[in-house]
């Protein structure tokens, strides 16, 4: 487990609560050289634990990935979770393969962006998925995974209401008691609680609601609760980091197109988070999960000053093809007119001849190891004799994968293609919140809303792109089989 | 090409070499990964050559299809397309063809199929197959051969291994006029199938032809054949080609058959079996394969193999980490695909150090008494070492003898029909 500090920058403290902020989290494990990731930032999304499409080495390469969520509800298939079977400092880290010398661990009961039907959840349980169904989380369950997992942050056990709204006044009652008294439970007693407990903000789609979930955070607790959370003053107290969960939030303000979410919903979501962050302490990291474009990113950012971002949009991205070519500020002023995409579907035959890489022969250079491929550092040598295999002729630098070889791998449904566009969109995004830093960094707040309201104009936030790139994707998956890894029939071993 | 024997063991016919290519050394016998589609699954060419590999193999057939010999005249070739710095060899892309088409007729013109883009005739001539693979810029490219299956008999067997012949000339006299041979050296396929008498009159013909080969491939088997025939057959081709140029023989991937054919003296083989097998949760040890899709592994908090040197054991890659994600994620894949690679280039590897220091017979000994736990070795691969002077079951009477020989694949396999697999 890391030990974990956040601080607002000068510049940003003492301000008004919802403008934009710059923040450093600093973090370190046990001996190891403490860490620094800048905010605005980002964490990287895992699918039964994995960021998906990278191998452990380029994963470790990978140098804008410094903080991973982990959903555990894929582990629920197996009692005991195969999670918490992991041992020493930092079991879940060792268990996953991720560093403890550069990666700070989340963990949360479910997937924050999975927002499907599920069974209700129960008064001291939730409902989570996992490939062989639903399975019940009960608050004791969950404080001995995180016992056993030691995950460097872990949030809190939320009841969200996933089914379709309207609620009932006393479905909102009974989600912020339950996910109050979740809080407690996870902290008491203080003594053996997790260090880093983050809260999801309950109440829905209710400003009063939420208003009151947060209250009830920062009201001095009595009595019994007094005696479980001594020494702490109120739940507030106990807690690390506040998190958004806004894919529950659209569906339960009832947006239903998933490319226009970001936008159609951004005003609401602003009001309902600021009436959650409003009766709460400044100094605490605010997450958001599930933000579906960078214009969202940079709405949230300006009108509430949430600190990371999750980068499921992107790593989803290059899921269906598509490499990311955004720039912030954008390049230009908009003119009438089409709007700009965020990247290139890649799966369009406009790309078979086209051998510049993602980023572009006029662009800034991109470090990732798509764009700037690093030769192998090191061999294995398999044999005494092997030592002038490695040496022979000047072998060139390698060169950055060109645009007509991810559009190949794609068409003919290679793997490697998601790994070099994972690569390229984790370093893409990497570089939208350095610029995002920047400019906050620059003391000019105004032409920071000014270059985020030229961004909405300049980009599509529609995605007009991705859902192209989504119907190809589907063709070429149909056409080749059932999906990358059982396309052919297993061996017969 | 530059070819020099650097090594012979002193019992069996193996030994080690040094090819240079234009894209550097490769030391023989070596196995070479298939990147099929210009890619080994997952992986990227920097992953692939930190591994320890120096050459691996693209199809031809897929790569004519997509991304087309435009592209890839565009980017230069395939080793710049890929990104691959290191060696590569193509094959003539006859194989896939009759197997991947299924009206593919065979004239003494070359291989009439129906194109897989609008279904119009098209021929795929010896001196097209070569014309794609100079397009593609391969360090080796293969002759078209007239390929028929290893279990086809008859006049069909004699028919295409003569027609082989002929089109190797067409292929040598269209590859000379080139002027690639600078950078581009062209392989010979001995066919002749299963018949000792037509193997022998094929290599004939393709030994004459030597001075404008640069090695030989042996073909025409790994169709299904009975093991014990394709040993010797091997054996054969071995023992008449040429020392001073490498025996290639192609679809050969599993442990046992690539140490036996090193000991026959193979120099190169390839096979799709390591990257493929990976991509089921299949991990390739010295002790036998592991089916990691079997709930046994769900708590191994172990690595796959402590003594591996591949980047998913170094890090201590649990049993129970793949188990939870084979199948699922393609990292999981990409973590198997390493090590299998890397379980095939320390098998090779192995052997050249221990060919090197004259101890290859203890190698093959150690090897088969490690991945076949219960004793029990495929016959057939103790009569073909014994045919180079090897007893894997030196020193045991004729009963014990009898007692540790079985049929088939043998053991050290955990397979996938196991009840508990998709537990
Ligand atoms: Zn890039
Ligand atoms: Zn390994």
């Amino acid at each position: 487990m890391a030990s974990i500090s956040f601080s607002l920058a000068s510049s940003s403290a003492n301000k008004s609560k919802f403008t934009p902020r710059l923040g450093q989290l600093t973090f370190r494990h046990g001996q190891s050289p403490s860490q620094t990731l800048d905010t605005p930032g980002f964490l990287a999304t895992t699918s039964r634990g994995v960021v998906s499409h990278l191998s452990r080495d380029h994963l470790h390469n990978t140098a804008s990935v410094q903080w991973i969520h982990v959903p555990f509800e894929s582990f629920l298939e197996n009692k005991p979770p195969v999670l918490t079977r992991s041992t020493g400092p930092n079991p879940a880290h060792s268990f996953l393969g991720f560093s403890t010398e550069k990666h700070l661990v989340s963990l949360s009961v479910r997937d924050p962006s999975d927002c499907a039907e599920i069974p209700p959840n129960g008064k001291d349980f939730v409902s989570a998925r996992c490939v062989q169904g639903v399975r019940k989380v009960t608050v004791q369950d969950w404080k001995s995974y995180a016992a056993a997992c030691k995950p460097d942050i872990i949030f809190a056990m939320s009841d969200t209401m996933i089914s379709a709204p309207p609620y009932s006044q006393k479905r909102i009652t009974k989600s912020i008691e339950r996910s109050c008294a979740w809080l407690l439970d996870i902290l008491a007693p203080v003594s053996s609680a997790p260090p880093n407990v983050f809260v999801h903000l309950a109440g829905g789609s209710s400003v009063p609601a939420r208003q009151t979930f947060s209250r009830t955070l920062t009201e001095k607790v009595y009595g019994k609760e007094a005696e479980l959370v001594h020494p702490l003053e109120c739940l507030d107290d106990g807690v690390s980091g506040y998190v958004f969960d806004l894919a529950p939030m659209r569906a339960q303000i009832g947006a239903s197109d998933p490319y226009a979410q970001g936008k159609r919903t951004g005003e609401a979501v602003i009001e309902l988070i600021q009436a959650s962050l409003d009766p709460l302490p400044d100094n605490k990291i605010r997450l958001a999960n599930s933000a579906a474009t960078p214009h969202e990113v940079l709405r949230l950012t300006a009108g509430v000053g949430i600190d990371i971002f999750d980068s499921h949009w992107a790593q989803k991205a290059a899921n269906i093809g598509i490499g990311l070519n955004f720039t912030f500020p954008p390049p230009s002023t908009a003119t009438a007119g089409k709007r700009q995409d965020l990247g290139l579907n890649l799966y369009n035959n406009t790309y078979t001849h086209d051998f510049s890489t993602l980023s572009g022969e006029d662009s800034p250079h991109c470090p990732c190891l798509t764009c700037s491929p690093a030769p192998a550092s090191s061999f294995i040598a398999h044999a005494t004799l092997d030592e002038p295999t490695f040496a022979g002729p000047d072998f060139p630098a390698p060169k950055g994968f060109s645009r007509a070889y991810i559009h190949h791998l794609l068409h003919t449904h290679e793997m490697s293609a998601h790994t070099l566009l994972v690569l390229h969109n984790l370093a893409v995004l990497d570089q939208f919140f350095t610029d995002i830093r920047r400019m906050l960094g620059g003391g000019d707040e105004q032409q920071f809303h000014r270059a985020a309201e030229s961004f909405c104009q300049y980009y599509d936030e529609d995605l007009a792109v991705f859902q192209e790139a989504t119907i190809m994707w589907d063709m070429v998956d149909k056409a080749r089989g059932k999906g990358r890894l059982m396309r052919d029939k297993p061996d017969d071993v | 090409m530059h070819f020099e024997i650097i090594a012979r063991c002193s019992t069996t016919r193996a030994r080690v070499c040094k090819m240079t290519l234009a894209h550097g050394v490769t030391m023989l016998p070596t196995f070479m990964p298939v990147a099929t589609q210009a890619a080994i699954k997952g992986l990227t060419p920097t992953q692939v050559e930190s591994l320890g590999i120096t050459l691996i193999l693209n199809n031809t057939y897929h790569l004519n299809l997509r991304p087309g010999l435009d592209v890839l005249r565009q980017a230069g070739g395939a080793h710049a397309f890929q990104g691959w710095r290191r060696n590569l060899l193509t094959d003539s892309g006859g194989f896939q063809l009759v197997s991947l088409s299924k009206f593919t007729t065979i004239t003494e013109e070359g291989a009439l199929f129906s194109s897989p883009f609008d279904g119009s005739p098209t021929m795929l001539t010896p001196e097209e197959s070569i014309s794609i693979q100079h397009a593609i810029g391969a360090d080796i490219i293969m002759q078209l051969d007239d390929v028929v299956s290893s279990l086809t008999t008859g006049p069909r067997v004699a028919e295409a291994s003569r027609r082989s012949v002929r089109w190797l000339d067409r292929c040598i006299t269209f590859h000379t006029s080139s002027g690639k041979q600078d950078r581009q050296n062209l392989f010979a396929i001995v066919q002749g199938g299963l018949d000792p008498d037509l193997r022998d009159e094929c290599l004939e013909e393709m030994v004459k032809r030597k001075d404008h080969v640069a090695g030989f491939a042996i073909g025409g088997l790994s169709g299904g054949e009975e093991k014990d025939v394709f040993w010797r057959m091997i054996s054969q081709c071995t023992a008449k080609l040429p020392d001073d140029r490498p025996r290639y023989s192609m679809g050969i991937g599993f442990a046992e058959d690539l140490l036996v054919c090193v000991a026959l003296g193979v120099d190169m083989a390839d096979c799709v079996f390591p990257t493929r097998t990976a991509r089921f949760g299949v991990a390739l040890t010295f002790e036998g394969a592991l089916n990691l899709r079997l709930k046994k592994h769900a708590t191994d908090l172990g690595p796959i193999d402590p003594q591996c040197p591949c980047p998913t054991c170094q890090v201590n890659t649990s049993r129970a980490f793949l188990h939870h994600t084979v199948t699922h994620e393609t990292a999981a894949a990409h973590a198997l695909t390493l090590h299998n690679l890397v379980f095939q280039a320390r098998l090779m590897g192995q052997a050249r150090t221990a060919i090197l220091e004259d101890r290859f017979p203890a190698y093959l000994k150690t090897f088969f008494s490690g991945y076949y736990k219960n004793g029990q070795y495929p016959e057939w691969c103790v009569n073909a070492l014994g045919s180079v002077g090897v007893d894997l079951l030196e020193g045991l009477s004729g009963e014990e003898r009898n007692g540790r020989i079985q049929g088939g694949r043998g053991a050290g396999w955990e397979y996938a029909s196991d009840s508990a697999a998709d537990a």
